[in-house]
This record gives structure tokens, sequence and C-alpha cells, in this order.
């Protein structure tokens, strides 16, 4: 049926997304094609107005950078971490609350109102509870080992800090798009399945996640991205410190852009990080397309 | 059916718009006879004076509407955008030196050499505006790096005199402890802090040998690693040992709240810090002294410079009018004009000449000594090329957090420094 609805409206469809398609093209893909590709050719300093054409040397200088690479290791470990534990907490707060639970929209929209408040407030929030709320209550119970747990003070900690906040922010959304997944699962199915003795963990590995596939697709391609453009959370807890040891890719990019005003340097960086992004999605896309079942 | 579908489409349309049109600013003209002249200031807690400033200039005449627009997000990004797009404005801070320098060389700037401002300006605040011996920026203000003291503190642990070498300071810091008192606030988790006191460590080892070892560091053959650079680190350690437990999780305004709600004795930093200290408890006997890195008394020089430079469009459409905004602000007879409302109450830089302002305060009695005597000295990072700061900043962090040691510190601070010059 679907299919045939598909068929009988494409020309509508598709003039329905006409004008989104158009601001995207003109926002992101010719700025990107048209600008940042090509300044990474150039030594472009954006304040004394320099720019001279330097065939591939920004990137060479890339692999010889430590912070840019520092930056590309930090990005990969913080990715690691936020989408597995974002995932995994969304697909299991999901899990719990599409059940029949006492208060469970309310307990729904305390989970997802992470998602909309800006990175910027979520990491103020943060950095007062790390620094001032778990301390003084480490001190009022008598735990010395919590009151004094410095939070941002060794690079390890740091790290861990911003992982935490990242997954506290990212769960909300991810568990919306699997509790609408879980929904779509049709009933008969996990009767027939309860009948055959399908049930609890059973249940989920053999019927629940083959079908939620499609959601874990897109939710793997959504948390994939955003974890590598990471910016406003470890710009607001850290600033990239101690020492630069918590500094993303997207924010060692931003400083070589907008503090030293290395432009052409910068856009070298964002083209690296445009086609590491690309590439984990595809193969990811590709993967987990394939494992996706229908009902 | 195909009403529906005309209004689908029609409703995307709208919607596409209307998210296009978030962005497009609103260009309203018709302001009459008068000239707006904009100044573009980095953040900061002065905004407010700033203001009342302008707002005075504006009630006195209607020739000119003066306006300051603080830059809420980042400072350097705006001038980035605003010089690539040909579209500074009319008056814009600068940071002394280098940035004015860049500037200068770059075409962007009047040459103010003939202004009346330059001939009232201290003599050691007017190289911070100069570039090839002309004055391409108006030297605003002058910030004081040092030891900022709560005095009550000091007399409750007994400590009568001012340390002015490391081993006296130590022994401060002991006697505070001895109290249960914290002798140092923290504000390390923002680097910028630690740039600052890293500057004045360096520029106390160096004393006289300052200026050579700039234009070594300049052209490139310089190095950070100095005759005495273990006093520098020396410093820091005594630093990191009386700033209290989780000293890196502070950043500044937790440290400058410390020193003004009495958490902490002392506080390593510039006057901007009082800010905090102005709403909390302005009545809090609040003393200065410059930073003692070596056990010569002699050495302690406090650490004042220029903290701000003003600099004008060359291309600015109204040029008379903001060099007359420029006069106003450079006015020093002027009793209620840009200085006594900007530069005359707690926490705000001084001018860069004589001004005989109301406002009265212990740790301004002890900068005013200190100037008199010509006991002071510039502040290193910035004489260094732009963006030493940062690099300063972000290395040096390194060794207040433990992972990285003295040799390691140095080392990446002149590499470092060595791609940024070439």
């Amino acid at each position: 049926m679907s299919e045939l609805l598909y068929k009988k409206n494409r020309s509508f469809y598709f003039l329905l997304i006409i004008p989104a398609l158009f601001l995207y093209i003109f926002s992101l893909i010719i700025p990107l094609v048209f600008g940042t590709i090509p300044s990474s050719f150039y030594d472009w300093n954006l304040i004394e107005g320099s720019k001279n054409f330097i065939g591939i040397e920004n990137y060479i200088k890339l692999f010889s950078d430590k912070d840019f690479i520092h930056s590309l290791i930090f990005t990969m470990i913080l990715a690691f971490f936020t989408i597995v534990g974002t995932n995994l907490l969304a697909f299991f707060t999901a899990y719990f609350l599409s059940e029949k639970l006492f208060g469970k929209s309310l307990s729904r929209a305390m989970f997802f109102i992470p998602n909309i408040i800006s990175g910027i407030m979520v990491s103020f929030v943060w950095v007062f509870i790390f620094t001032g709320a778990i301390p003084s209550l480490g001190k009022s119970l008598g735990i010395d080992s919590l009151a004094n747990i410095s939070w941002f003070g060794t690079p390890q900690m740091a790290t861990i800090s911003i992982i935490i906040v990242s997954i506290w922010q990212g769960t909300g959304f991810l568990m919306m798009l699997y509790i609408t997944g879980f929904q779509t699962i049709p009933t008969d199915v996990l009767e027939a399945g309860m009948l055959d003795g399908c049930t609890g963990i059973k249940k989920i590995i053999k019927i629940q996640i083959p079908l939620l596939m499609p959601t874990i697709t897109i939710n793997l391609f959504v948390s994939i991205a955003g974890a590598f453009k990471a910016f406003d959370i470890p710009l607001a807890l850290t600033a990239g410190g101690p020492s630069k040891s918590t500094q993303t890719i997207a924010l060692n990019t931003y400083n070589d852009a907008f503090i030293s005003f290395n432009t052409g340097y910068a856009s070298a960086k964002s083209v690296i990080l445009f086609l590491i992004v690309a590439i984990i999605t595809i193969i990811q896309l590709r993967i987990t397309r394939k494992q996706e079942v229908e009902a | 059916m195909k009403k529906l579908k005309v209004i689908s489409c029609l409703l995307a349309l709208c919607l596409t718009a209307g998210i296009s049109s978030c962005g497009a600013s609103n260009n309203s003209k018709s302001e009459g006879e008068t000239v707006p002249v904009k100044l573009a200031v980095w953040a900061s807690g002065a905004a407010d004076n700033f203001n009342k400033a302008a707002d005075e200039f504006n009630s006195r005449q209607d020739k000119i509407k003066f306006s300051v627009e603080m830059q809420s997000g980042d400072y350097g990004q705006f001038l980035g955008a605003k010089t690539a797009a040909n579209d500074l404005p009319d008056m814009f801070f600068l940071s002394p030196y280098s940035q004015v320098q860049q500037f200068a060389k770059n075409g962007k700037i009047l040459d103010l050499s003939d202004r009346d401002f330059v001939d009232k300006l201290y003599d050691n605040a007017k190289p911070s505006g100069e570039y090839e011996g002309k004055m391409y920026a108006y030297p605003m203000c002058q910030e004081m790096l040092g030891i900022f003291y709560n005095k009550n503190m000091f007399k409750d642990a007994q400590i009568t005199e001012i340390p002015k070498t490391v081993t006296e300071f130590k022994e401060v810091c002991e006697k505070l402890k001895a109290k249960g008192y914290t002798p140092l606030a923290a504000t390390y988790k923002d680097s910028w802090t630690i740039n600052h006191a890293f500057s004045c460590l360096q520029g106390a080892v160096l004393q006289d040998n300052m200026d050579t070892w700039i234009e070594e560091m300049n052209s490139g053959n310089g190095s950070f690693d100095v005759e005495n650079s273990d006093l520098v680190f020396n410093f820091m350690d005594i630093m990191k040992e009386y700033s209290g437990e989780n000293y890196m999780d502070a950043d500044s305004t937790s440290g400058f709240n410390a020193l003004a709600t009495g958490e902490a004795a002392m506080l390593f930093s510039g006057e901007f810090s009082l800010l905090n200290l102005a709403s909390i408890d302005p009545d809090l006997p609040i003393g200065l002294f410059a930073v003692p890195v070596t056990d010569n008394p002699e050495d302690a020089k406090l650490d004042v410079d220029v903290g701000i430079c003003v600099a004008v469009n060359k291309d600015g459409k109204h040029i008379d009018q903001t060099l007359e905004v420029l006069d106003y602000m450079s006015d020093n007879t002027d009793t209620n004009g840009w200085m006594a409302n900007t530069a005359d109450d707690m926490g705000s830089a001084t001018p860069c000449m004589e001004y005989k302002g109301n406002f009265s305060a212990d740790y301004l009695e002890d900068y005013q000594k200190y100037l008199d005597e010509n006991n002071v000295r510039p502040w290193v990072y910035q004489q260094l090329a732009s963006g030493a700061n940062n690099i300063i900043a972000d290395t040096v962090q390194g060794y207040f957090a433990n992972s990285k040691d003295k040799e390691t510190v140095l080392t990446e601070l002149d590499s470092k420094y060595k791609d940024l010059v070439k």
C-alpha cells in the first residue's frame, strides 16, 4: 500500500522538500564546495588578509600537528563512550518507559528535558554539580574520597566529566526515538512470541532488537555524527583543558579558525573531519541497514 | 485533496522562509541629523560603566550618537570576520602591542599621532599603541597584575610586613595555612589566568634583560628556558601547594569570589578581579603587593601594563565625529566624563595618564606607591607575537595539572612559539 501511495504522490513529495532542499544547498553544500574545500589549499590569514595558494601543504602539515592528532584521538575516545553510553542508556530507558508504568509521560518528559536545554547551560549546571554539589555532599556525608575528587584536575578526569555530561544530555533524544520504535512493533508478533515462551531478555534479543533495527540505524547515525562534532559541552566544561587534553577536533578547528585566524589550515581540518564523519556513517549505515527486517 | 496539497506546499515554503529570515538583521535608519559612532568592546564586567559614559557624552550634544557595543561572543572571531568583510566599526578595542601593530601594518587603523592625548600619556604606556614610531591607538587604561590580599586575614595571622622575597612569601603562606585559611585563591581551570601568572614570573626573572629577550624571541632565536627559569617553576610549585584542594576545578570567577568572600587570603590576578568584590563586600580591606619571585627584595616590581587600546577605523564613514568621541574618552580634565564613569571605582583599570579620581581604596594606594617609585615592569606576553598568550596558557596549564613537567613545558613552549613566529 505504502509503495503504491509513494508512486502516486512522488512528485508531490518532491515538491514538499524543494524549499528545504534549496536552503540546504544554499547554506551547506555551496559554502562547502565553493568555500571550505578551495580555501583548504590556501595559506590564508583572515586578519592579515594574506591568501596564497599552497596546494596540499595544509594537509601535509596536519599529519605532524601533535595537537590535531591528539584532538583526533580524544574525539574518537569521546565518541566511542558517548555513542555506546547514550544508546545503551536510551534503549533501556525506552524499554522500561514503554511498559505500563505509573507516571510514564512525566518520566519521559524528565528524560527528554536535558536535550532541549542548550549544551552550554547543561555544562554550567554540571560544573556546579561537579565542583559545588558533589564536594558538599561528600563532606556532609563524611566521605572524603567523594569530596576530594578533582573533576577537572587531570586529563583523565576531565575526559570522564565530559563523557558523563554528553551521555546525560544525549540520552533523551535517542530514548524518544527508541520509544517510537518500540511502539511500531506489532503487538501480535509479541503475543505470538509470548505464546511460544519467548519472554524477558529473549524477547528483547530475538524479537524487539531485530524489529528495532531501523531505529537503531537512525540512532547510531545521529549519535555518531553528533559525537564527532562535539563542541559546546567540551568548550563550556573544560574549554579543551587542562592543557588542551580534552580538545575535540571541532574545538581544535575552531581555535585555528577564530583564535589564530589560520583560515586555510582550519578549512583543511574541517574537510578531514567531514571525510571522517562521512566514511564512518556510510559504513555504519551499510552495516545496520543489512540487519533490518520487516515485521 | 488538491487544495490540501497546495496548502501543504505553501506551508513548507513559509516554514523555510521563516527559518531563512531568522538571521536577517533589521537595518533601521532614519537617525535624523545625528551621526552614529560605534565602539566595539570585548565582553567584561565594565560594560555597564562604558554605557554610562556613552550616555553622558550623548546627553551633552545631539550631533553624535555614541554607542558602545559589547561583543558577547568571541571578540577575536568578531574582529576577524569584520576585517575580512571590510566592515570594522568606527572604533574598536585592540590588545596592546602586537595586535595594534598587526592592524597598523595592514593599514586598517588611523594614525593618531597628532591627537592631544599623545603628550598626556605616561611614557611607559606609549609603546603599547605605537607602530613604526607613530601612535596608532589610544592606550585607554593600564592594569596591574600582582597579589591582592585580605588585610584582615593577614592581621589575624600576625603578618605585619608584606613579603618581598620568595622565602618570605612561603612563610606568609605557612602562617595563613596554620591559621586555617586557604592562602591562595585558585583560578587555574581558566588557562588565561595562568598566562597572566607565567608572564609576571617570567618578567621577574628576566628583569633588565626583558627587552633583549623579547627581541630574541620575536626573531625566532630566543627560548623560554632562561637563566632563572627554576625560580619561575619554584613559584608555581608554591602556588600549587597553597591553593587548596582541587585547585584545578576552580575557574576565575570562583577564584575572584574566594577572595571577596574571605574563603582565601590572597589572589594572584589583576584589578579586574575586584569587580566581584565590589558587588560582594566592597568594604573588605584589600591590599596589593608585587609578586616576589626571587630572594632579592629589589626584584619585586609590580606588573603594570596597558590592558586596552582603542583604535579608529581608517575606512570609517564618520572619522571626524569618531575623533571627537576619542577626544572625549581621553580627556583627563573632565570630572564627569569617560574616565569618571569608567575608571573611578573598585575593579576599574586606571587611565594611562594623570587623573584625579574620587575613588580611593587600599589597593589603589599600594598601586600608586609602586608607580611613584617607578617600581613597575611591563607584561612579557603582550610584547610577544600575537597568539603567544594562548600558547603559554595552554602549555603551562599542563604543569598545574601535573600532566607536564618543567622540561616538557619549556620544550613545548619553545617549539610552539617558533611555529608561531615563523
